[in-house]
């Protein structure tokens, strides 16, 4: 899977998540950028992400994820 | 010794003494010894054997969790499960044993069991709620993976007994502090001013805003029989400013303290009367505690197998969204239920710090789509200033409700006093009946508090945007030594240290 279709992927999750199908997500996104992403909304991201992907993060990692771009690191190298 | 005691302030002096005088790779012992002798001064020294039991079970269990971890991860799975029980055992039977012997005795009534006496009466060791916090999530942090346990049990000791942290928090987390509080830090003038400045701010609160608020609270909660309606209003929402100050107040001296030898700790509160919701207010009020609670119940609670099979039953069922929010709410429910066990092992913690919070979460979030409805209909302007007040005056509202029952006698008590704050009437001109006399305050004294909180609101609306203090040291040496000045003196002078002045009083020292 490519970073490309990663970013595809994660993005309809997103807009899913958020219910806001403007939402476009980008490499240094962050909580801050998005209204109502806040602790409540990152589990359940984070969970639909896993779903998504087939995929169990650990919980070190759920909790020191700082940006998209480490997601889709991360979401990269457990997919290879 | 309390943090508010002229003792406090003499050993915290000569602590500070020691600390920069030992070389710097031994500081670290200075402190676990005065943590030592704080312990000792504070409370019942046989109770430290509880303590002591906390660091060892802690130490030892985190020394095998790591060995066994990658090698036989069941083993290590044993061991963490092994190392947190202890510590909750301890805290359970020591602090909340009337609870469960409550229960026990209905049952036995019921039943041909034998009931026990109410309570064991044992001496709860200080600060068990705190450092129990501590040890699990240095125990946690350790099975994770996310730091390598500390090797030495005397370091271990410090960061479970860091004494200006022992009694009320904050509850902080090993792989963020163990450099700070293990490096022996030069001294800097700095840091020395900072902290004192953080401690005078904080007995300023205390002293001068928390002490006299107290008169009004603790004389309408007595009796609250004897009042109606708006009375109850007003102590609801003093007492909100009470122990705001008084537990703000007293993280800022713990800090402060913290602070002049170099050591940061988290903080606990962000200006949280401006939160525009619930769910906000818990993330600036007692911030260490929120956090613990999402890292070490929520999200493995959420993550757990049974969430997800409940999340994927329901998908079918339900939709999406809702899917993903209903095994959310019942994770938040047993979280509340546990916050409002730990502020006390009482029906009325359970309701009023944990239950009803959770309610106004759940109606905030579930709701959404119909708040947002509404808010289309009436046109709200979401980024005006009217809107923003009315959301912090709502949110301030309801968790001067939940505190009701914090502050109240028992459960029947607080819901005696919303029933009647809701639907009596009072008097209307309480507010200029001069009521707060027979209470001991005087009319300078409500100047004075009023004072004081619009002091307290001025410095929280610049704490938004940056530091305070930064703030005054960019200003010129007259202005700055001017505020320290009227602080210092305020203190000193309008400090309430009168006969009923009890040091012990800090609310959360209780636990």
């Amino acid at each position: 899977m490519s970073k490309d279709e990663i970013y595809l992927r994660l993005n309809n999750v997103f807009r899913e998540v958020f219910d806001d199908d403007s939402l476009t997500i980008n490499e240094g996104m962050t909580s801050a950028d998005v209204e109502d992403w806040d602790s409540l909304t990152h589990i359940m991201l984070i969970t639909a992400v896993e779903r998504e992907f087939g995929l169990r993060f650990d919980m070190k990692t759920v909790l020191t994820m700082e940006n998209i771009g480490e997601m889709v690191s991360v979401i990269d190298e457990m997919t290879r | 010794m309390t943090l508010t005691s002229f003792d406090f302030f003499v050993f915290f002096a000569a602590s500070i003494l020691c600390y920069y005088i030992f070389p710097e790779k031994y500081r670290w012992t200075v402190l676990l010894t005065f943590s030592a002798v704080f312990f000792v001064l504070s409370s019942s020294p046989l109770t430290g054997l509880y303590l002591i039991g906390c660091i060892l079970s802690t130490h030892f269990c985190s020394q095998m969790i790591r060995k066994q971890r990658l090698s036989d991860p069941k083993r290590a799975k044993l061991i963490f499960f092994f190392g947190i029980c202890i510590n909750l055992v301890m805290l359970i039977i020591l602090k909340d044993n009337g609870f469960f012997l409550l229960h026990w005795n209905a049952i036995a009534a019921q039943l041909p069991l034998k009931a026990v006496s109410h309570e064991l009466g044992w001496a709860v060791p200080l600060g068990i709620s705190f450092y129990t916090l501590q040890s699990i999530g240095m125990l946690t942090d350790t099975y994770r993976g996310s730091v390598e346990p500390e090797q030495n049990l005397f370091k271990t000791a410090l960061f479970i007994a860091f004494y200006p942290q022992l009694t009320s928090g904050p509850i902080a987390r090993y792989g963020k502090m163990r450099d700070s509080l293990f490096e022996g830090h030069r001294f800097s003038w700095t840091n020395l001013c900072h902290g004192l400045q953080r401690m005078l701010w904080g007995l300023f609160k205390k002293l001068v805003i928390s002490a006299r608020l107290a008169l009004i609270v603790d004389g309408i909660y007595e009796s609250p029989e004897l009042y109606k309606g708006f009375y109850l209003w007003i102590a609801a929402c003093l007492f909100m400013l009470q122990l705001y100050t008084d537990f703000s107040g007293c993280m800022d001296i713990i800090i402060g303290a913290a602070e002049t030898y170099g050591i940061h700790l988290p903080e606990n509160f962000r200006t949280p009367f401006f939160s525009r919701t619930v769910q906000e207010y818990w993330q600036r009020w007692h911030i260490t505690l929120g956090a613990f609670m999402r890292d070490y119940v929520f999200y493995p609670i959420l993550r757990s197998r049974l969430w997800l099979k409940m999340e994927s039953g329901l998908r079918g069922k339900f939709g999406k969204k809702v899917a993903r929010q209903i095994p959310v709410f019942a994770a938040l429910l047993i979280v509340w239920l546990l916050t409002g066990f730990w502020h006390g092992g009482a029906y009325k913690f359970i309701l009023g710090q944990g239950l009803w919070f959770w309610l106004c979460i759940v109606i905030g979030q579930a709701g959404e789509s119909t708040w947002k409805k509404l808010r289309k209909i009436f046109k709200v302007d979401q980024g005006s200033f009217s809107w923003h007040l009315f959301q912090s005056l709502r949110t301030f509202v309801l968790a001067a409700i939940g505190n009701i029952f914090f502050r109240a006698g028992s459960l029947k008590s607080a819901f005696r006093i919303i029933l009647s704050a809701l639907t009596e009437a009072s008097n209307p001109w309480v507010f200029f009946d001069n009521f707060y006399t027979k209470f001991g305050l005087t009319e300078k004294d409500i100047f004075l508090t009023v004072i004081a909180l619009l002091v307290l609101l001025l410095v929280s609306c610049f704490q938004r945007s940056s530091s305070v203090r930064e703030k005054i040291d960019r200003q010129n040496i007259v202005f700055r030594w001017t505020v320290y000045f009227l602080l210092l003196f305020s203190v000193i002078i309008f400090g309430k240290y009168g006969p009923d002045y009890n040091p012990a009083d800090f609310i959360y020292r209780g636990f």
